[in-house]
């Protein structure tokens, strides 16, 4: 099993009577990139910030390279962040934002800057004012920031929020050569499914401020996948007959389901063989389901988007 | 801790409002004192004459002074008497106890105190110090540098100004003067700090803003009287809150103090500015990026 990161108990965020946040465990893998999903207002940033160390929990625990309590100080300069919007001086070049954060932490090594506008795809507008970007341009050098002294977690909110499809991809390539590259763990956030779906290893889902799943995206694929889904009354008294037949992937779901993963040709068999061990089944079909669907079945249907 | 300090250092003079500060101060400067030698110039009894009333306090009819010398808006007036001529002593004190310098001094504390919160800088760093307080600790000492150094062009450009209106250099008293500019640094950084504060727990530009223009035009002498009045009744006669504030301090300061008087408007700027920067990292520490 691979070392977790980073981990949160019954983290918990308050405003006044609303729980933005509540009682959310998050599970982080080394190296993973863990997608965050929920819709606007779910009480993702709300998480993000805590782990950020921008913002302090009503409740609960943070642990993070070991590290919680208060000495979760010791370890707070190896997350790198970007919280919604990048925050950046306007009147300022790309290079001279990243200078300041490099003041911030003592680095002077030559070409450092260059190095991190090269990364994020920003060597040609390093002299330019932030003022002048657009908002892709804004959020790569947000990224840029964030990767200043060389931070083990990338924790990214929303980064590919307003950005065209080229932008998504450029986002998305640099997350990917990050990970891979320079072995980061990254936690993003986002409600745009189908790009996280590209990177992510690991998945969260959180709505109304409460973490529903956490899955790796194996799990994620299997659920979503086209199988054979078998509705009876006790779904134990099937297995046997599936192991007799040679099924190995198949998963219990719940006290009236089976989904088989594989040789979905063979379904009109399989209800064959329950009839004769005289297993009542009320369902058999075929289905499949996006993973948009999946998402929406899960925090209430589509109505609520 | 050096490491924030380099940064906020860098971040100050990056920043174009501080030289647009500086060459208006600058400016203003020249202008003043090109005023003062026109009015030298033509009428140098008469107009000498003319400031040296206004400076002088009010008596009542039954001899004693009445109220209070610091009056409501920017009141600069040379103290140079009749038949004296004006010396940079003069200048430099007219241009500090008028809170003409101080204004300057705090519309760009203001602007550079909230920046990094305004802009949302403040989110790439504030997460990942182990101790928020020394963001706020760094750039009070950024603004130390700034205060000496304003302080130092306010001197600078007099001299400069001095030289082309009058065409000589009158300093005045050396050993006053010294005393004077510093411990009127010490009270200037002390009022820089309060505009930190004000910035920084705000969180707004317009109504910080207003708030230091306020103290420099000496607008919370209304506050300080209904105070005074009440503590009149209560029976502590003779009680003026402003000589104990730092706005007062900067009015009041005389040209020649003796040591006590300077020590007690250090003392004064000691309180006031460490009370404004313990609250300001405290807010800061607690609050929510």
């Amino acid at each position: 099993m691979s070392e977790i990161l980073l981990q949160t108990h019954g983290l918990t965020k308050q405003y006044g009577r609303h729980k933005a946040v509540d009682h959310v465990d998050l599970h982080i893998k080394k190296g993973a990139i863990y997608g965050f999903i929920g819709r606007n207002g779910a009480g993702k940033t709300t998480c993000l910030r805590m782990i950020s160390g921008l913002a302090s929990p009503t409740e609960g625990e943070i642990s993070m390279f070991g590290r919680q309590g208060k000495d979760l100080r010791e370890v707070r300069s190896r997350i790198g962040c970007l919280i919604e919007a990048p925050g950046l001086y306007g009147n300022m070049t790309a290079y001279e934002n990243l200078k300041i954060k490099c003041r911030f932490f003592g680095i002077r090594t030559p070409g450092y800057i260059e190095d991190i506008l090269d990364t994020v795809g920003l060597k040609d507008a390093g002299k330019k004012r932030t003022k002048h970007f657009s908002l892709g341009m804004k959020q790569r050098l947000g990224i840029g920031l964030a990767l200043v002294g060389e931070p083990d977690l990338l924790v990214l909110d929303e980064p590919i929020n307003g950005l065209d499809p080229q932008g998504i991809a450029e986002v998305r390539d640099t997350i990917q050569a990050l990970r891979d590259g320079r072995n980061m763990t990254v936690l993003i956030s986002s409600h745009i499914l189908e790009e996280l779906s590209k990177i992510a290893t690991d998945y969260g889902i959180i709505h109304n401020g409460v973490l529903l799943q956490e899955m790796t995206r194996e799990e994620l694929m299997k659920r979503c996948s086209e199988r054979i889904e078998i509705t009876l009354d006790r779904p134990e008294a099937a297995l046997p007959i599936l192991d007799e037949m040679g099924f190995a992937s198949y998963q219990v779901t719940d006290r009236h389901h089976i989904h088989v993963f594989e040789r979905l040709e063979e379904s009109d068999v399989l209800n064959m063989a329950l009839a004769k061990a005289e297993i009542p089944v009320r369902g058999i079909s075929i289905t499949s389901q996006e993973l948009e669907n999946y998402f929406l079945n899960l925090t209430g249907g589509a109505s609520h988007v | 801790m050096f490491n924030p300090i380099k940064m906020d250092l860098y971040r100050m003079f990056r920043m174009k409002s501080l030289y647009i500060i500086w060459i208006v101060l600058a400016a203003a400067i020249l202008f003043s004192t090109y005023l003062s030698w026109e009015l030298s110039k033509y009428e140098p009894e008469a107009s000498q004459e003319s400031s040296y009333t206004q400076e002088m306090p009010q008596e009542t009819g039954d001899g004693e002074t009445e109220g209070n010398p610091v009056a409501l808006g920017m009141d600069i007036v040379l103290p140079t008497q009749p038949g004296e001529e004006i010396t940079l002593f003069d200048q430099i004190y007219a241009n500090l106890q008028g809170k003409f310098v101080a204004l300057f001094l705090l519309i760009f504390t203001v602007l550079f105190s909230a920046a990094d919160i305004n802009s949302g800088y403040i989110k790439n760093i504030g997460g990942q110090v182990r101790d928020r307080s020394g963001l706020i600790l760094s750039r009070a000492a950024a603004l130390f540098v700034f205060t000496f150094l304003t302080m130092a062009l306010n001197l600078i450009v007099q001299i400069i100004c001095q030289r082309i209106f009058f065409g000589k250099l009158l300093w005045g008293d050396a050993a006053q003067f010294w005393t004077y500019m510093g411990v009127q640094t010490v009270l200037h950084y002390a009022l820089v700090l309060i505009g930190m504060a004000l910035a920084v727990i705000l969180k707004s530009n317009v109504i910080s803003m207003t708030l230091c223009v306020c103290l420099t035009m000496n607008l919370l002498v209304i506050i300080y009287s209904a105070i005074d009045k009440v503590l009149e009744k209560l029976g502590a006669d003779g009680f003026h809150l402003i000589e104990h504030t730092v706005t007062g301090k900067i009015a009041l300061f005389p040209m020649e103090a003796g040591v006590k008087e300077s020590l007690l408007a250090v003392g004064t700027a000691v309180v006031f500015g460490t009370l404004a920067a313990a609250l300001t990292c405290g807010v800061f520490r607690r609050r929510d990026v």
